[in-house]
């Protein structure tokens, strides 16, 4: 943690980690869409975010509004295995169309949190050189 | 130096995908093929898909897909009486592969439409990693 | 001699607020050297992972290496505005 911290920044760090995970697992979910018996995996990290996001934390009192929260520098995201029946005989469980759209949000939401990243670090560059 | 395992993943679904549409397109050209080396009629050949895995990298071990092995179809050939024929045997038959063409059709859209999957998710993983880089800028 | 205390706030606001009661401008400048070092020590590390290819995240690397570079930039603006007011203090006639 620097001077530099503050919660959204955290957040934004962490969602692009998550984007990033749930490329690679797409990517693997599609490179095996014909593979007999291969199970999908997702990547669950949203809920968690909003959790930590939106908790109160209690046993850290927060003087300042820039303290973050324990919840929030603990939450990673992680990848899990959907074990669900297939309807395929191969017992394979992956619906391209489906992780088609996952990738699609996907790259916008890696886009957006670089964006508003980008902002950030510019906004703390102009303050730093006096508004030149 | 390893960089980008999406890369490597997208890339091991796009090479998977084109030797299945290689194994199609030989499995077509031969559908008339009476005589091979090892003798007896051309048999169907078919690409056997693993999930390929590596130690968990950020707890995700997916690494994509790998062809184990190349099965030949064990299936019977196909008798066609045709005495006059070089190939026939004592019985005037002539044994042709155990190939159905439009099976065989089907499994190519299959493995082009796959392709084209993976090569769209290859793309998106460019996309993310050039977005990175200008961070801040 | 007394150095004038210059307020970290103008330069940077909100700042993480320090121990109440006089922290010395000096203690306040080894802390932020400190910190600009640790930073630049992460970038260095982050970069040595890619390279080995053990981070795999690009908006890592890149993240570290930018707040790296804002700790200097902030750093040596600073460092201009103490030598600044060293000058201006050195030129009043006593």
């Amino acid at each position: 943690m620097t001077i530099f911290s503050d919660p959204v920044k955290t957040a934004l760090s962490k969602t692009l980690d998550a984007a990033a995970l749930r490329q690679r697992v797409i990517a693997d979910n599609i490179a095996n869409a014909d593979t007999p018996g291969f199970k999908k995996s997702v990547v669950r990290f949203e809920d968690a975010l909003s959790e930590a996001l939106g908790s109160d934390s209690l046993p850290l009192k927060k003087t300042n509004p820039r303290h973050i929260g324990a919840d929030l520098l603990t939450v990673t995201p992680r990848s899990e295995q959907v074990k669900t029946t297939s309807l395929r005989a191969d017992g394979n469980n992956v619906d391209v169309d489906e992780e088609m759209v996952g990738l699609v949000t996907n790259t916008i939401t890696y886009q957006g949190a670089i964006r508003f990243l980008s902002g950030k670090f510019s906004s703390l560059r102009y303050v730093i050189s006096g508004g030149r | 130096m390893r960089f980008f395992d999406a890369f490597a993943i997208s890339g091991s679904g796009l090479t998977a995908e084109r030797l299945r549409l290689d194994l199609i397109a030989n499995n077509l050209a031969n559908v008339h093929s009476t005589r091979t080396a090892e003798g007896g009629p051309y048999r169907r050949q078919v690409p056997v898909f693993a999930q390929h895995l590596e130690a968990a990298r950020g707890g995700f071990a997916g690494a994509g897909v790998v062809v184990e092995a190349i099965l030949q179809d064990e299936s019977p050939p196909i008798k066609v009486l045709d005495p006059g024929h070089p190939d026939a045997d004592q019985d005037g038959y002539v044994n042709y592969p155990n190939i159905n063409v439009a099976n065989e059709m089907v499994d190519m859209i299959g493995a082009s439409r796959a392709y084209e999957a993976n090569a769209t998710v290859f793309e998106a993983a460019k996309e993310l990693a050039q977005r990175a880089l200008d961070l801040g800028r | 001699m007394d150095v004038t205390k210059i307020d970290l706030n103008s330069i940077f606001p909100e700042t993480k607020p320090r121990k109440t009661g006089s922290a010395s401008f000096g203690t306040v400048l080894n802390e932020m050297l400190k910190e600009v070092n640790a930073s630049q020590v992460k970038a260095d590390e982050s970069i040595q992972g890619f390279l080995s290819g053990q981070i795999q995240d690009l908006h890592q690397v890149v993240a570290a290496t930018e707040e790296a570079r804002l700790m200097l930039e902030l750093a040596v603006q600073v460092r201009n505005k103490v030598v600044e007011a060293y000058q201006e203090i050195s030129r009043m006639q006593v």
